[in-house]
């Protein structure tokens, strides 16, 4: 038996239907609070030639600001339109490479099929379970419970904007999307090597606004990671 | 091709996704490097969050937004739940837009 594993014997062990109620109820106000974003998204899928291929990056794609992306670039051209993609999904390599860490006692099967279902608001809230330090069992329950409804939740719910098209042509839904990352963005903020973050990446953000699509999104994560690692310190311990 | 468009930018992104959870714990990450990493994370949803002000919300008048993003910023940042703190900067975003129409 390994340290860890031992470690978690010793701790005590919730029912394994807690983690996955947990889960549950820590996605299910993320799968409310996007639902107008994931009908913009359908609505989007619903203007493509294809609506059938469009909706598929629901699951294909699995992160919002990069599916609405791509369907908007689709007349730009293929290359394009992936390549855009592609830049805005970087960012996912900073969740896992955070997740590695916290992951890195799980099984091979878990990571495989976990890394499909890595996005951000799992990322957040698969951090916060984390840092309680349940047991990697606990950890696996909690993730797929989470990212499971959260994924089945938001694939309907784009589908259900590919149905409804141009009916929601009449509603203001742009602003759900900034509302939805502020809510996910504002516990961070309780950290102040987060808000440096926050604020670095922000500003790039705002610099790099007629840059190509996803390209002021990877220089604010770097300003971001810089600036949280400068207002850190040499000397200060990891928390 | 917008089969092709999904399936090549899904791939793409699930590599992203899986390769430094395959690699990365493999490797002895400085703790420097591990908080900058986590941050990282913190700096992409902020990125995303100024892009999204800046590009499709801002075809309008931007105060109401602004009003509704600060609000559910620090409602979460309070402890609140992610669908009050939406439906708090929902409220606001409402209430902002009726005060601008009755200043007009």
């Amino acid at each position: 038996m390994s340290a860890v594993e031992a470690a978690d014997v010793r701790r005590p062990q919730p029912r394994s239907a807690d983690d996955v109620r947990a889960g549950i109820t820590a996605m299910v106000p993320f799968v409310v609070g996007y639902a107008p974003f994931a009908l913009v998204i359908g609505t989007a899928a619903a203007r493509t030639d294809d609506p059938l291929a469009a909706w598929s990056g629901s699951w294909l794609i699995f992160a919002g600001s990069a599916h609405l992306a791509v369907l908007r670039a689709l007349d730009a051209g293929l290359l394009v339109a992936v390549a855009g993609g592609l830049l805005i999904n970087a960012r996912l390599l900073a969740y896992s490479a955070s997740l590695a860490q916290r992951w890195r006692h799980q099984p091979r099967w878990f990571l495989l099929l976990g890394a499909a279902l890595v996005v951000d608001p799992t990322w957040v809230a698969a951090e916060r379970h984390a840092a309680e330090s349940p047991s990697n069992a606990a950890q696996r329950r909690f993730f797929l419970a989470a990212s499971g409804v959260l994924a089945v939740g938001w694939s309907t719910l784009i589908a259900v904007g590919v149905i409804v098209g141009g009916r929601l042509d009449a509603i203001d839904l742009e602003i759900v999307a900034p509302v939805c990352l502020a809510a996910l963005l504002g516990p961070a903020l309780r950290e102040a090597s987060a808000r440096m973050a926050a604020a670095a990446a922000g500003a790039v953000a705002i610099l790099g606004g007629r840059w190509p699509p996803g390209s002021a999104l990877l220089l604010a994560i770097v300003a971001g990671a810089v600036a949280a690692t400068a207002r850190r310190g040499p000397t200060e311990d990891e928390s | 091709m917008t089969w092709a468009a999904m399936l090549l930018t899904g791939a793409g992104s699930y590599l992203f996704r899986v390769l430094p959870l395959l690699v990365l714990p493999r490797v002895a990450l400085p703790p420097r490097v591990y908080h900058a990493v986590r941050h990282a994370g913190v700096a992409a949803i902020a990125a995303l969050l100024v892009s999204s002000l800046t590009g499709g919300a801002a075809s309008g008048d931007l105060g109401p937004t602004l009003v509704a993003v600060a609000t559910a910023s620090v409602v979460a940042a309070r402890g609140a739940a992610m669908l009050r703190a939406v439906s708090l900067a929902g409220l606001s975003y409402v209430a902002m837009l009726v005060v601008s129409v009755m200043v007009r």
